[in-house]
């Protein structure tokens, strides 16, 4: 160092020791020259960080859509199960009006001795019910033997539906009751003319039923079957569904033909619900039926009826 | 010898600008590198003598508009900062990017510590350990910055080829003239 630079230095730290006690106008002013000078810079690096800090805020917004999408995948999600859920009833409603033709068309030229039919009945109003039953309605009395079956006449006492067809009809007991191609129900008693039906939500009403899944490459049968039990409620419960099989909700339940009679299953409902516990046997299922309109009008009941291909003599 | 002022005015003028943003943005106050220590390093390794010193005391000064306290104190810490710097490096003969860290440690820590000591005294502020921890922190931030900044801008120089070599012995030299 020389010296020179030496007393450069001294000088220099005078000065740093005069400025101190310096006058506040003079220092004023000295800081104002300053910052007048430093200004422009300051202002081209205010500007930078701006720039830089709405990069940085675009990157925390993608960050946001990124969970504004989760959250509209979620609620796409909920509203497909929801757009199913309306398609599984919309097509139960369209089952429920399509023509009774269709149930036999396929069958009438099969070898079969015993031909499914379907008869179109009336559901008798309570009031015309319990005329009949009264035996009011019938010209002929009891001493002419024109008296219904007692059996009928005793359930009919216990409020049940009561159709216009009996034994004349060729009806017979566990016939199903069928509204469009879904069972409601099923013939309970059997009288001369009349007979009283059990529907499915009825608390004694059992069937044979099974599980068949709807998918988008059809329909998909694993072997669930159970019974299908009324519970005097609106739902009804699937029972002896084995805790291997897979069961969903919206699954739909089909009828399950033991005696292979039925031309093809015959839809009773949806499930709503179903658990299987870690200590359960088998899982709680529990089904919604196919809800029947206010007024109940007629309904099909399926017979069993000779082949009569198979009788003709040849 | 111009260019070399214009270049040290340009990063004393760029210390006091960048050095608000950088005390404002960031995220640890204890990593924060202090900025007008990397511009007294390239004053008092590109300039010597009384011109090293003059433009570390205008430094100084900057630094003292711009911190709002009363003026002076960081004139006079500039300046024996760079004072120590000329000592350091006329004892030294070594003149690798390595051997520099050290000598701009000291120097920033000594313009810290006589700033912040000169101001607590005249204030009769006690100096703390806080504050001391916080300038060595400060300045070893500041000399990682500063070396590392001049290691990679090494390596740039000797990838791109921009480096002379200056190991070759004088005799060559004259070889060199004198060869076709």
């Amino acid at each position: 160092m020389t010296i020179r630079a030496f007393y450069t230095a001294c000088l220099l730290v005078l000065i740093g020791v005069g400025l101190y006690f310096a006058p506040a106008g003079v220092a004023d002013r000295i800081r104002g020259t300053m910052n007048d000078m430093m200004r422009p810079g300051l202002h081209v690096m205010k500007i930078a960080r701006e720039t830089v800090e709405q990069r940085f805020t675009g990157s925390s917004d993608a960050s946001n859509n990124t969970n504004a999408v989760d959250r509209l995948s979620e609620e796409l999600e909920t509203e497909r199960e929801l757009n199913r859920a309306l398609q599984i009833r919309m097509a139960e409603l369209i089952e429920r009006d399509r023509p009774e033709n269709d149930v036999v068309a396929s069958i009438s030229k099969t070898h079969r001795l015993f031909l499914p039919s379907l008869v179109e009945v009336v559901v008798l109003g309570n009031t015309l019910a319990d005329e009949w039953c009264s035996g009011k309605l019938i010209d002929f009395g009891a001493k002419d033997g024109l008296r219904e079956n007692e059996l009928v006449l005793a359930s009919r006492k216990s409020k049940k539906t009561l159709i216009d067809a009996g034994h004349d009809a060729e009806i017979s007991t566990e016939d199903s009751l069928l509204l469009g191609r879904c069972v409601i129900g099923k013939v309970e008693h059997v009288g001369r003319w009349t007979s009283t039906v059990q529907l499915v939500t009825d608390a004694n009403y059992r069937g044979r039923a099974q599980l068949i899944r709807r998918t988008s490459d059809g329909f998909v049968f694993d072997g669930a079957r159970g019974i299908l039990r009324g519970q005097g409620e609106s739902l009804c419960k699937l029972e002896g569904i084995p805790p291997d099989s897979s069961v969903h909700v919206n699954d739909s339940v089909f009828t399950a033909d033991r005696a292979g009679i039925e031309p093809t299953p015959l839809y009773y409902g949806h499930v709503v619900h179903a658990t299987l516990g870690p200590e359960d046997r088998e899982w709680t299922v529990y089904v919604k039926p196919v809800s029947l309109p206010t007024r109940l009008a007629t309904v099909n009941v399926l017979r069993m009826a000779a082949n009569p291909d198979r009788l003709a003599v040849k | 010898m111009m260019w070399r002022h214009l270049v040290v005015g340009c990063f004393v003028y760029g210390a006091l600008v960048v050095q608000p943003s950088v005390s404002v943005n960031s995220g640890n106050p204890l990593l924060c590198p202090w900025i007008p220590g990397i511009a007294l390093i390239v004053c008092g390794l590109w300039l010597d003598g009384s011109s090293s010193l003059i433009w570390s005391a205008v430094l100084g000064l900057g630094v003292d508009c711009l911190s709002g306290e009363r003026l002076g104190f960081h004139v006079v810490g500039a300046t024996i900062a760079s004072v120590c710097m000329q000592l350091i490096r006329g004892r030294s003969s070594a003149r690798g990017v390595l051997s520099i860290g050290p000598v701009a440690f000291i120097a920033i820590t000594v313009w810290r510590v006589v700033s912040t000591v000169l101001r607590d005294v005249v204030e009769h502020a006690a100096v703390t350990s806080q504050d001391l921890a916080r300038i060595l922190s400060e300045c070893s931030a500041t000399t990682v910055l500063f070396v590392g900044t001049i290691l990679t801008l090494r390596i740039l120089a000797n990838e791109l080829g921009l480096v002379r070599d200056s190991t070759a012995p004088l005799s060559n030299r004259w070889s060199m003239l004198t060869e076709s």
